[in-house]
């Protein structure tokens, strides 16, 4: 016989019965597991876990060592030789120096823009009183009015006299 | 399969009903043990029908195959357990040629012996070559089935089974 028609006489090879049906049985009555998720997201999930603590581990030993170090780190007051008297001195010079350049500019800055601003408004001023007090003493005139003094005095500011002063000294 | 695949009890029975008889074949062949063989057919049944909704998930494997392979890794898990436990009792037990052929049901006298031989030819075997003469020669699985179940391309079962044939025609020549 073929070798090929012998192997195909092992099909009739069969399990017990009994067995088999108590088997079916018992399969059939067994639970179902519940369909999984995939593969990859149990792992990606366990795998997230171990990377955010790995992250708060990193975290902590980081800010535990910084704060060793910043503990360890001399004071800067305790630094043999520091002067913070004169330090706090040159400081203070410093800021003298800029209130007084600031000072100076001001100084020659102000008596310029007060001659531009505040003298040119004064002639224009009495110009003006020159011109209404002529035009209306002529009106006055036809109308046979006696002449009223109109013309008011100017005040000076008292500012722009002392930026003058300024400038002069 | 949908039915069965969807929890189905009397779809999965009718699977039961037609894959039982080919994988308890493939477990007798690799275990030489009647009741070791019927216990871890059924556990492959056991583990096929309590993971079977996840089976959609594998696509492009045949249900077949997907069956063998539970097969294949349960007689490995059972072979890794046995190693660890062995003992003489066990060994006792073992298979004969003889008890094999005698499950086969209407055969004649002169067959018996051919057959004998040609069992215990196949124990000689390499596992991979004995899993290709199961699956291709008695159980009649197409070569992408066998493929699949194996996890191997075509073209590798189509060699594999060449040599295993070529193998147990050997041990027989010699044996006679």
């Amino acid at each position: 016989m073929e070798l090929n028609e012998l192997l195909k006489q092992f099909k009739k090879i069969e399990s017990n019965h009994e067995y088999r049906s108590k088997s079916r049985a018992v399969v059939l009555a067994s639970h179902q597991n519940a369909r999984t998720q995939s593969s990859w997201k149990p792992f990606l999930i366990s795998e997230g876990r171990f990377g955010a603590s790995l992250v708060m581990t990193s975290i902590i030993i980081v800010a535990l060592l910084g704060g060793f170090s910043i503990k360890t780190t001399p004071d800067s007051g305790s630094l043999p030789g520091l002067d913070l008297a004169g330090i706090k001195a040159e400081a203070q010079a410093i800021d003298i120096q800029i209130q007084l350049t600031s000072l100076n500019y001001q100084e020659y800055a102000k008596p310029k823009s007060t001659k531009a601003v505040g003298v040119a408004p004064i002639k224009k001023e009495k110009e003006v009183a020159n011109d209404d007090s002529a035009l209306i003493a002529e009106l006055k005139k036809m109308n046979g009015e006696t002449e009223v003094e109109i013309t008011q005095p100017v005040e000076a500011d008292p500012g722009i006299d002392q930026a003058l002063e300024a400038l002069i000294l | 399969m949908q039915s069965a695949i969807s929890g189905e009890a009397s779809a999965f029975g009718s699977l039961y009903d037609f894959y039982e008889p080919k994988i308890y074949r493939f477990i007798l062949f690799k275990v030489s043990h009647r009741e070791e063989a019927e216990d871890l057919t059924h556990h492959v049944f056991l583990k096929a029908w309590q993971s079977i909704p996840n089976f959609k998930a594998r696509g492009g494997v045949p249900f077949s195959s997907w069956l063998y392979r539970i097969a294949r890794n349960q007689v490995i898990d059972h072979y890794r357990t046995k190693r660890d436990h062995a003992d003489l009792e066990q060994v006792d037990k073992e298979f004969t040629p003889s008890l094999a052929v005698a499950h086969i049901n209407s055969i004649a006298v002169d067959q018996n012996l051919e057959l004998e031989k040609v069992w215990t030819a196949v124990q000689k075997l390499e596992p991979e070559h004995q899993d290709v003469i199961v699956m291709r020669f008695i159980d009649e699985l197409s070569v992408r089935e066998t493929a699949k179940a194996m996890e191997k391309s075509e073209g590798a079962i189509k060699v594999l089974q060449h040599r295993a044939i070529q193998k147990l025609k050997n041990i027989l020549t010699e044996k006679a």
